[in-house]
């Protein structure tokens, strides 16, 4: 080998314990949740005190039990875990009733088994390119759906809903879940980068769903998968001029969009005053920026900000009340975890064997840090309400099994990575003679 | 508990849970940095980590001996370029090579080979036009021809005309199948 | 995959920048709007904290309440009628009719907003009900009632006096004004909740020269030792510009020019230094700039950028045309020509005290921008000292103290019944006293009148009670 010392190799190789963060995790898990059991005058929350010690419990079976399986990337598995507890917490210290975070528990519980089942696929994934086509109308089949079956709800048709005996069980969102296999698409049809009828056909798969995405009018979920399938083009082929003709054919496509359709213009409108009508239409993000302003940089304390009834609220805003609660410094900081976790996102991704893992992977990390920029902005003003929701911390099923899924598979890849390099070191001891 | 000391005790909690995070998310960028420059070595060692085979330098057309790429082995990873530019994954500095020339993916057993645009070099075809290259076939550029050395035993054996004699299945002539199945193959 | 992961990379870094952009302004923001956020809705955290929390008390700088809750939960304000009315824009009301007023947009602070765990903890153990932050102005309450006073019957305007070293601003006097007791009721005037000092926007007449000067004195060399001659009146493009009173001042340096206010001579300097210079000097001196102090709300002052015509240039050199000012704004520019071109942040709120009676730590704001050159702030305050020592301003001279100042009468409109807005805006020289004023009466006549005088006794009171 090029002379490298193979010690050094093998210290490059090993995976950091991360010890220090499991336990501030698991001492943010249990003190806030405990602080929260008492919230109520003289009565004690018997969900706050259970979970106070069931979600450091689960988190620390997931942290080390895990490791044991597969060698995944364990800091990843905690900045997760961290973002879905601030979740759990944030939604009990705020909502009146004791339901709403109970259900975001069941979710974040589904999602977890979707993690573990996401690892264990792309493990086991070796033929994708059979899958390609079945996927790709899989995808166009479903998220079509709610233009057939669904119901127009703030302004967007985007959702299925099970319904029995009239009242909605679970309210499923195919955009979340088409991420993911768009990802899959786009990296099984990019990865044969030197074919250009591959290439061409990702593109063509994507603006597709982007159309219907417009049919739907969920704006926020058309311009991530836009935005992805741009990049992964890029990444693919390097090619700026067709990256930077498709940019601009989405920009010129917004513009249409802006004088085509009435609602794209209240969106805009909105956004730029919303003084001018707040008791309707702009009251949603005065309210959000109160709240923000009302934290202050230490926020009002945990359960001692406006509560609220409407769960609805934490599906879009649930970052405005976080600041509320936490403060806006605490908010900047969970910024921080998520640019984390995109950073490691996109090491797994440079370390990605084959490029359909690594486009894969980046994929997923692209679609995440978009939808978080496009949320936490709107949040803020910085730019108008999308739709979309803050990615495993806002209220919602679909987003956060589909994340939680989508997750499992990067830290797959990651564990895939891992073997690989575990290889190398074998293969380059036993040419050492160290291994006979 | 009074609404008086929980209110006292959230307002503490404040400063608690911020330091928490900082704590967090230092040690978690410490570590990530940490990590990515780790990540680096191991991609930059061997050129490019995951190697699957090396391809060994018949000749190259170059008389100096100092100069010359004669004997050296290119390691393979699974999937790259092969050229004579910075963004090639196995570079070859080679006249007749071009910068970018060849596209190779790693299958079981086998590497596929595409050409890039108006390159040319010699490798074994398949009756269906695809670019293959096994277990010691010869990959031709111009003046310089390698050869495909796998790493591993199953990918190495899946050339050899032994490994393709075991695959058949044994006719059942005496109870000892597995003797005369192992003769057989030898022998043939 | 090289390739593949050069792409990685660059897209990576891309997002990355995205993230720390949104994440600073995020920061930003909410750090310097988030007060502001927090009263701009209907807050209903604000409203079930009033009816639990005691508000706290708003004093002067010496100490005097301005506004306190009473032991039977309402609220009170000064106790001498002409102290409430002086203050009554600045302090606000319970009804929250100025919303400019401290009441309003410090709403949070008052209530204990930030939540401060020993003031809390204090409150529990002495068993006193929930309180919010007393906090204290840098208004002198003294000051604002004899302007209140003094400030001519039947006129209405605005006098804003700051310390041009500190930033700290010491009476912001609006006329017309109301009881806060009687607010919301019909005893209370038309526009009388509006604070002039921070809302009012004028058209800033001849005080405007002083810009038009320093554009010319950093922009122009020689300029100051030429000669220029006033016929009373010069076309520029179509339009004539004329000199105030019809008056024909002849052959003038740059210094009389700006001591006798001569129109004539600062249209054609604004004409000769044309329209961009004199753009980028005005938002120099913090023209079309969007305020956002951290203690008060100042609305923006204006100079197009979009001149139509030459006329409009030239009329603009002299403060007419589209230009508006803030009478506070212009407090500022004159206290910076005082503090050697360095224009300070205004603040009001002097010290914030929780229950303990520890003072709140606060980041002093310090000084805004710097607006010109020190060298051409010396020159601009000679000229100034020649204006109140000789020329137009001498109404305001204070026995003892050397005041430099400028006047100005601003047209508010084509008919000529409507007498002008009389302006002074000025500053004492004596860093021991360092006091800018800006007056703004409006229909007051030519600002050397009653303009002047107030402000020459704002300014010999304010160094009588204040130092």
């Amino acid at each position: 080998m090029t002379g490298m010392d193979l010690d050094t190799m093998k210290k490059a190789a090993s995976r950091s314990s991360g010890r220090t963060l499991t336990g501030l995790l698991v001492l943010f898990q249990a003190t806030a949740m405990l602080l929260l059991t008492f919230k109520i005058e003289y009565t004690l929350n018997l969900q706050s005190l259970i979970l106070a010690a069931a979600m450091p419990a689960v988190s620390l079976l997931l942290l080390k039990g895990l490791p044991k399986v597969w060698n995944i990337d364990r800091v990843m598995l905690t900045m997760v875990l961290f973002l879905c507890s601030v979740s759990i917490v944030t939604l009990t210290a705020t909502m009146k009733t004791s339901s709403a975070p109970l259900t975001q528990v069941i979710y974040i519980g589904v999602g977890l088994v979707a993690m573990i089942i996401g690892i264990a696929f792309i493990r086991k994934l070796k033929y994708w390119k059979r899958w390609i086509v079945p996927l790709m109308l899989f995808s166009l089949v479903f998220i079509a759906l709610p233009l057939v079956i669904g119901d127009w709800k703030n302004g967007a048709k985007n959702w299925i809903g099970i319904e029995r005996n009239g009242e909605t069980l679970i309210s499923i969102q195919p955009s979340e879940f088409v991420k993911v296999t768009l990802m899959f698409v786009l990296a099984g049809f990019l990865s044969e980068r030197q074919s250009r009828a591959k290439t061409f056909a990702a593109v063509v798969f994507g603006a597709l769903l982007c159309v219907i995405l417009l049919l739907e009018r969920d704006l926020g979920a058309l311009v991530l998968y836009f935005l992805t399938t741009i990049i992964l083009y890029f990444l693919a082929t390097s090619n700026l001029l067709i990256t930077a003709a498709g940019l601009c054919a989405g920009c010129m496509g917004a513009v249409c969009a802006y004088f085509m359709f009435d609602y794209v213009k209240t969106r805009l409108a909105i956004w730029q005053n919303p003084w001018l009508d707040p008791e309707v239409s702009g009251y949603q993000i005065i309210q959000a920026l109160v709240a923000i302003g009302s934290g202050g940089a230490s926020g009002m304390g945990l359960g001692l900000g406006l509560a609220r009834d409407i769960p609805l609220y934490y599906s879009d805003f649930i970052y405005a009340a976080i600041c509320e609660e936490f403060g806006f410094v605490f908010a900047l900081l969970l910024l921080a975890v998520y640019v984390i976790i995109i950073m490691r996102g996109i090491s797994i991704a440079m370390s990605a064997r084959t490029s359909f893992h690594a486009l894969l992977s980046f994929g997923i990390v692209a679609i995440l840090g978009l939808q978080t920029l496009l949320i936490v902005g709107g949040n803020i003003r910085l730019i108008p309400l999308t739709g979309v929701v803050l990615p495993f911390i806002a209220s919602g099923g679909s987003s956060m099994v589909s994340y939680l899924g989508a997750t499992g598979l990067l830290l797959g890849i990651s564990s895939l990575n891992a073997d690989a390099d575990q290889e190398d070191i074998e293969r380059a001891e036993w040419r050492d003679g160290r291994l006979v | 508990m009074s609404s008086e000391t929980y209110e006292i005790l959230a307002l503490a909690a404040r400063y608690w849970f911020i330091a928490l995070a900082v704590l967090f998310v230092i040690k978690g960028w410490r570590v990530s940095v940490k990590d990515n420059r780790n990540a680096k070595v191991l991609r930059d060692w061997a050129g490019g980590a995951g190697c699957v085979g090396e391809l060994l330098v018949l000749e190259d057309g170059v008389r100096s001996k100092k100069r010359s790429l004669r004997g050296a082995r290119l390691p393979v990873p699974m999937e790259g370029l092969i050229g004579s530019g910075g963004t090639a994954d196995i570079r070859i500095k080679h006249p007749d090579v071009r910068r970018k020339h060849i596209w190779f993916a790693y299958q079981p057993g086998k590497m596929t080979l595409t050409l890039v645009g108006k390159a040319q070099a010699d490798m074994p075809v398949t009756p269906d036009g695809r670019r293959i290259l096994r277990e010691g076939d010869q990959l031709t550029i111009g003046r310089l021809k390698m050869t495909m050395v796998f790493y591993s035993i199953e990918d190495a054996s899946a050339a050899s005309p032994v490994y393709v004699r075991k695959v058949r299945p044994a006719k059942k002539r005496s109870s000892d199948d597995f003797d005369d199945h192992y003769e057989e193959s030898f022998w043939e | 995959m090289r390739e593949l992961r050069r792409n990685m990379r660059v897209v990576g870094i891309i997002m990355l920048c995205m993230f720390i952009g949104v994440g600073s302004w995020f920061g930003y923001s909410a750090y310097l709007q988030g007060t502001r956020w927090m009263t701009s809705g209907n807050n209903r955290r604000i409203n079930s904290a009033r009816k639990t929390v005691t508000m706290g008390s708003i004093t002067d700088r010496d100490g005097t309440l301005l506004a306190y809750t009473d032991t039977d939960g309402s609220r009170c304000y000064a106790a001498e009628r002409e102290v409430r009315r002086a203050v009554s824009q600045t302090v606000g009301d319970t009804l929250s009719m100025s919303g400019t007023g401290v009441e309003t947009m410090h709403t949070g602070i008052l209530l204990g907003f930030s939540g401060s765990i020993i003031d809390r903890t204090w409150q529990w153990m002495i068993g006193e009900n929930k309180r919010g932050d007393d906090i204290r102005l840098t208004i002198d309450a003294g000051l604002s009632a004899y302007i209140s006073e003094q400030f001519p019957d039947g006129y209405t305007g605005a006098v804003a006096v700051i310390n041009y070293r500190t930033g700290e601003v010491l009476a912001m006097v609006s006329k017309p004004d109301y009881d806060p007791y009687k607010a919301g009721t019909s005893d209370v005037v038309d526009t009388a909740y509006l604070n002039r000092c921070l809302q009012g926007k004028y058209a800033p007449g001849s005080v405007f020269k002083i810009i038009t000067l320093a554009a010319a004195l950093e922009n122009m060399p020689g300029v100051s030792s030429r000669a220029y001659t006033c016929e009373g009146s010069r076309p520029f493009g179509d339009v004539p510009v004329t000199c105030a009173g019809g008056k024909i001042h002849g052959g003038l340096t740059l210094e009389e020019a700006f001591t006798e206010s001569c129109n004539v001579t600062f249209a054609a300097l604004s004409y000769e230094l044309g329209g961009n210079k004199m753009v980028e000097t005005a938002n120099n001196f913090a023209f079309n700039d969007n305020f956002t102090f951290r203690d008060l709300v100042l609305y923006e002052s204006s100079y197009p950028s979009d001149m139509a015509s030459v006329a409009e240039l030239a009329w603009s050199g002299v403060g007419q045309a589209r230009v508006l000012v803030t009478p506070l704004h212009m407090a500022m520019i004159a206290g910076a020509i005082g503090n050697g071109g360095v224009m300070m942040t205004p603040k009001i709120i002097g010290q914030i005290t929780g229950s303990t009676g520890i003072p709140r730590l606060r980041t002093d704001e310090g000084s805004y921008k710097t607006v010109i050159s020190e060298n051409t702030a010396r020159i601009i305050g000679e000229y100034m000292k020649e204006t109140v020592e000789d020329g137009t301003g001498y109404r305001a001279e204070v026995d003892g103290y050397t005041v430099c100042g400028k006047t100005g009468s601003a047209e508010t409109s084509n008919d000529k019944s409507v007498a002008t807005n009389a302006w002074f805006v000025g500053y004492i020289e004596e860093k021991s006293s360092p006091y800018a004023v800006a007056v703004v009466i409006e229909q007051g006549g030519s600002g050397g009148d009653k303009a002047a005088r107030l402000a020459g006794k704002t300014l010999k009171k304010a160094i009588e009670l204040i130092g």
